[in-house]
């Protein structure tokens, strides 16, 4: 008998796991651990007093990234949240939350085994993301604790700034993560 | 003067000779020039060879205007086709060839259709060839009227694409868009500037002006300074803006290492720009027309402005013997300033009186003829114009007899007036109407955030150009949230005041010239006699025209030949331009690369497909993959140097023996939970939903509101209010959005939400008689024994030490599971089965192998099984539908009388009656009586293979009545091939579900 044992979907790439360099850093964030909240509560007091009861701090607006505590939360659509943090903390904000959300209608979905995320920091970050995901990432329009779901290449993403450095996390379906990196290293490679 | 090239002036480095080669032959340049004016310096004056009737030509522009110097530079992979000669910056060692000319430019064997002219005006290919097929006569057309030649080797440069948003887009680097753009930038509003040529100036680098006391270079390269030093600001010349799209979407093409020699270009060749941008300013100038009178098009004719460009910018004269022909003021002011540089001017045509212009006292009328009221009404020379024939002209624009000068030349420069360059406002919706004293098209209003400012807007005057410009570069960046200042306009020098006569076509009938051609359009051979022929055959419509003739098509996009086509019409029709109108532009404005809308789309991300977990795994075990909905799935798994259908036949033996394992990972999974959850389910599905318990499952049909079959899957009940829907794998996206547009737009009292968990998880399909004992095998809290875990039930549970789902469902009518586990671990799992599988002799097979499984078992697929007319009644649901008595969706649709009709194709099993091999998918079953068509068919066969498990030939199909008919021999009409079959019961294998239940 034995155990199953999680696994990158970079584990076989042929190409390198990570671009470094002055301007860029391009890599895989492996400890991260994500869920997703899906519930009906729109509307801001029915998010209040969701959050009241489960305890959690909820963002009511779309493509804000609130802290609380060791996880990070961010409203990706109205009654959709995102839970990022280190991977032993979002289990743990999962186990609390799950006791308490059975008398709501929500959903809880423990992703940290179901996504990739890849973090794109230096100066050349923007023009990094500019090369294969159409948001508008200019610092005067996207800062520091916001979010989107965008598209890089031709799929789906989520996308938030982590800090100002700048750092910007990706996150993707695993199995888009190969397709994904080959952009995002291709992009590097060039600004490079 | 050393040939054609001028002792002094220019913006070319004369201490940078660069050689090239036009049609083999070696010549020499400068930095700086284009291929353009270097040819031109080197007295080269036929480039090319017209589009239809192979005439000589030569260049007639110098900018994007250029209709006829269509090159195709370099060779091998390198090779680009129908690049204009105009815009190839001149490097060492460049290539050119013409485009359009066989053997040789001097003997093209296609100038024969020059003598034929008469015999093939507009259209007459599509009239001629239509018996047997135009297409039997097409490629040659094509060949003997294309272009360049595309090369035969992948491309072998980069392209990129950028994403970037600005406040405000300025499109030209003239002095209108230069101010316009230091104005918004001043403001601190994020400010793009491109401009198409590598020189920023515009008009000032062919008419250079003092400004605010200063030279115009000077007040050029301080404004460009400026913009590239401000942080917000992006400047890009060798960057034309293409197109023009709905929302602020401008479409860039930037050329990076285009003017660089072949050998030295490294990185990116061109990048594409998708800029959004709130305001846009268009500032692209215009261009001058040229005249439409006979032989206007032989070589050494061209456009004054390109001619005083290539003396001006290029130190290249266009000519020896120069007569201008004009009908406005430019024509002077051209030939005075090529005068000055030292190029001859023999005479001036100005189709004015004297009394009509307002031509300055600087203007010295004395330094050669003359000749007002007068035009030019024929040319002759073959490989160069050698002489010109003037004509007095009346006021109706009609030559008159008698009074008529020849006067030998080698180039003659025509000044038609200007036509503002406004396709890019009209790409963007932008109206345009006629103004009578531009007499050209001008720009009005626009639904997008557009303006033109500078000779784009038909407006002359340099000075209130500029402050134009600067108001409307505040105006836009206020408009986005910014603060503008005051802004100084530069004060310019010189007289700006200017007449135009409307010139459309001259009108030689009273000198016998009517026989003549005269061309409208250079690069589409479009004489004016062509556009006449349209109207005559009641194309009268500007954009019928257009069609008919191929005015202002294809990579010329009407730039110079536009306007002078519509004065034509108006003359035929004797309606006035207003009335006319314009076609509408489209985008691109300018050829443009595939490689650069491409971009890095090529290789293995052109369409990406979605990876499986246990992909690693798969190519371990020989596995041979193709594109499934998208996700990059086993065929098969080969062994040895077995074929794919050799590999195939033995998967789907190995499994109705022993077990296998099938990576099922990209069916679709959709959580459903809340207190309405099966209510909701009940209205998606044609099955009741409300009923499954937990822990059951329950096989599901899903209509669209027509009734049509949509989708099928296995739906699960995890516990009470909590549901797991399995879709087809290409179809779990479509469906998870279908979910959340009946919740949130139709059904908003139903308390249900829904996510789509398809990558979630892995799932790993163990799948024959032995595969519950390679179950057992990992430590798994889910009890598999068979009295306990029944088919069509699932299980939540930890398998391995992580948590897993477990379905025992079948699409092989084998004992199987569905084992779902976090994606992340499907790698690790699919390696556990194979190991712990050895014993077991574990066979991987893929999605062929799959298909023979549930064909011998009669199961449907539906895209394969069904199509757009398919109802559930035809698939064997009827029953189903009579009992259940709420609504869902689709269920009005199905009680129509076409879906209740008697003859309706059903979902049958057909057995081969004639031979060993199956049929193809798609043959058709005739009718009684008949062996081959004509015949009205009954259905055909959707799903046919040869079953290695009942060792023949099986197949599925949707046939007429087919469910009355079992036991019937029908007729199969197989591809040309008269066939016969039995129709049977779907599901030949099993047919007693014995084998699902052990």
């Amino acid at each position: 008998m034995f155990e199953l044992g999680g696994q990158s979907p970079l584990a076989n790439n042929n190409s390198p796991q990570q671009v470094s360099h002055e301007e860029i850093s391009i890599r895989e964030e492996t400890s991260l651990g994500v869920a997703k909240l899906v519930t009906r509560c729109i509307a801001p007091k029915s998010i209040d007093a969701f959050a009241r009861k489960a305890n959690i701090t909820l963002p009511h607006k779309t493509n804000v990234v609130a802290h609380a505590g060791a996880v990070d939360i961010a409203c990706v659509a109205p009654g959709e949240w995102l839970i990022i943090g280190a991977k032993k903390s979002v289990e743990n904000f999962e186990a609390d939350l799950s006791l308490i959300i059975e008398s709501f209608t929500a959903l809880l979905l423990p992703l940290t085994y179901a996504r990739s995320s890849f973090v794109i920091s230096g100066k050349g970050a923007r023009q990094v993301l500019s090369a294969v995901c159409p948001l508008d990432l200019h610092p005067t329009v996207f800062s520091t604790e916001m979010c989107a779901r965008s598209l890089l290449g031709d799929v789906g993403v989520f996308i938030q700034q982590v800090n100002d450095q700048p750092e910007f996390r990706v996150i993707i379906e695993q199995p888009d993560a190969s397709y994904v990196w080959r952009l995002l290293y291709d992009a590097g490679e060039a600004v490079i | 003067m050393s040939g054609y090239r001028l002792d002094k002036g220019g913006y070319i480095d004369r201490n940078t000779p660069l050689t090239f080669s036009f049609e083999g032959k070696q010549y020499s340049g400068f930095d700086g020039d284009t291929l353009a004016s270097a040819l031109i310096a080197n007295g080269v004056s036929v480039i090319g060879r017209s589009f239809k009737y192979h005439r000589p030509r030569g260049i007639l522009g110098a900018g994007l205007d250029e209709p006829n110097a269509i090159m195709q530079i370099e060779s091998g992979p390198h090779t680009i086709p129908n690049l204009k000669a105009t815009g190839i910056e001149l490097y060492d060692g460049l290539q050119a060839n013409p485009v359009n000319a066989w053997p040789s430019l001097a003997f093209d064997a296609l100038s024969i259709n020059s003598l034929l002219s008469r015999f093939i005006p507009a259209a007459f290919y599509y009239k001629t060839f239509m018996w047997p097929h135009w297409h039997v006569f097409e490629p040659t057309i094509r060949k003997a009227a294309g272009l360049g030649v595309s090369p035969n080797f992948p491309d072998p440069d980069r392209y990129e694409k950028r994403f970037v948003h600005c406040d405000v887009l300025v499109i030209g680097g003239g002095p209108a868009g230069l101010l316009a753009a230091q104005a918004a930038s001043r403001s601190g509003a994020r400010v793009i500037i491109v401009e198409y040529d590598p020189e920023w100036g515009g008009s000032l680098l062919n008419d250079p002006k003092e400004m605010d006391g200063t030279t115009s270079d000077t007040w050029i390269q301080k404004i460009v300074d400026e913009l590239q030093e401000a942080p917000q600001t992006t400047v890009l010349n060798r960057t034309m803006a293409f197109g023009v799209y709905d929302h602020g979407l401008i479409g860039l093409v930037e050329r990076v290492t285009d003017h660089l020699p072949v050998s030295s270009r490294s990185g990116v060749r061109q990048r594409i720009w998708k800029v959004r941008a709130a305001h846009t300013i268009i500032a692209s100038g215009a261009m001058e027309r040229p005249f439409v009178f006979p032989n206007n098009d032989r070589p050494g004719i061209m456009l004054a402005s390109a001619g005083e460009t290539y003396a001006r910018r290029y130190a290249a004269a266009p000519g020896k013997r120069v007569v201008v022909v004009t009908n406005n003021d430019y024509g002077h002011y051209c030939a005075q300033s090529l005068q000055k540089m030292g190029v001859e001017i023999v005479a001036i045509a100005d189709a004015r009186l004297q009394k009509n212009t307002l031509l300055p006292g600087q203007i010295d009328l004395n330094n050669y003829p003359v000749f007002f009221g007068m035009t030019v009404t024929d040319t002759s020379g073959r490989h160069r114009v050698r002489s010109a024939q003037l004509h007095a002209i009346d006021d109706s624009g009609k030559a008159i007899s008698g009074r008529s000068h020849n006067i030998d030349c080698d180039t003659i420069l025509m000044s038609g007036g200007w036509s503002p360059v406004v396709h890019l406002f009209s790409q963007a919706g932008g109206k345009l109407v006629f103004d009578a004293k531009a007499q050209a098209f001008i720009p009005t209003s626009c639904e997008q955030n557009i303006v033109c400012v500078g000779a784009a807007t038909g407006e002359y005057s340099l000075a209130k150009n500029l402050i134009d410009a600067a108001k409307a570069g505040s105006n836009a960046a206020s408009k986005s949230g910014f603060k503008c200042g005051s802004m100084a306009v530069p004060s310019v020098e010189g007289s700006e005041a200017s007449t135009v006569r409307a010139m459309w076509q001259v009108d030689v009938s009273a000198i016998g010239g009517s026989e003549q051609k005269a061309w409208v359009d250079f690069q589409n051979d479009v004489t004016a006699s062509d556009v006449k022929l349209a109207i005559r055959e009641n194309f009268q419509s500007v954009e019928h025209v257009k069609r008919y003739t191929t005015l202002g098509m294809a990579s010329d996009q009407g730039k110079t030949s536009n306007v002078n086509g519509i004065g034509v019409m108006e003359s035929v029709l004797k309606k006035p331009m207003a009335q006319v109108g314009t076609t509408k532009f489209r985008p691109p404005y300018d050829p443009t690369t595939i490689g650069a809308f491409a971009g890095r789309r090529v290789g293995e991300n052109f369409a990406p497909l979605r990876a499986l977990a246990a992909e690693q795994g798969h190519k371990e075990a020989g596995a041979k993959f193709d594109d499934y909905g998208g996700w990059k799935r086993p065929v098969c798994y080969l062994q040895g140097a077995e074929t794919e259908a050799e590999a195939v036949q033995r998967e789907a033996k190995a499994i109705r023996h022993g077990v296998g394992i099938f990576e099922a990972s990209p069916l679709g999974k959709i959580e459903v939970f809340g207190p309405d959850a099966a209510k909701f389910l009940n209205r998606m599905y044609v099955n009741i939903m409300s009923t499954l318990k937990a822990g059951q499952c329950r096989y599901g049909i899903m209509l669209d509101e027509n009734g049509v079959v949509f989708d099928d899957g296995v739906l699960g009940c995890l516990k009470e209010n909590h549901f797991l829907v399995g879709t087809t794998s290409g179809k779990a996206a479509a469906i998870a959005e279908q979910f959340e547009e009946w919740l949130q737009c139709e059904w908003t009292d139903l308390d249900v939400v829904t996510d789509n968990v398809t990558s979630a998880w892995s799932i790993i399909n163990v799948n024959g008689p032995n595969a519950r004992d390679l179950l057992q095998k990992f430590d798994c809290t889910v009890d598999l024994s068979p009295d306990v875990f029944k088919h069509m039930q699932m299980r939540e549970g930890r398998l391995a030490g992580v948590s897993c789902r477990i379905q025992r469902v079948s699409f092989s009518g084998e004992l199987s599971y569905e084992v779902a586990i976090p994606w992340a671990y499907g790698a690790s799992f699919w390696q556990a089965l194979i190991s712990e599988g050895a014993a077991f002799g574990v066979c991987p097979f893929g999605i062929e192998a799959l298909m023979i499984l549930r064909i011998e078992k009669g199961y449907l697929h539906v895209g394969s099984d069904t199509d757009g007319m398919t109802v559930p009644q035809d698939i064997g649901f009827g029953r189903i539908l009579a009992k259940k008595k709420s609504d869902f969706v689709g269920r009005r649709s199905i009680m129509r009388p076409d879906a209740v009709r008697k003859n309706r194709r059903q979902f049958i099993g057909l057995e081969n009656i004639s031979d060993e091999s199956p049929f193809r998918v798609g043959a058709h079953i005739l009718p009684p009586g008949k062996v081959a068509p004509p015949a009205h068919t009954q259905g055909w066969v959707t799903s046919s293979v040869y079953s290695p498990n009942t060792g023949k030939p099986i197949a599925l199909a949707l046939v007429e009545r087919g469910t009355e008919r079992y036991g019937e021999e029908v007729q199969i009409w197989d591809l040309g091939e008269s066939r016969r079959a039995k129709i049977v019961r779907p599901g030949v294998f099993d047919p007693e579900g014995r084998r699902l239940h052990v």
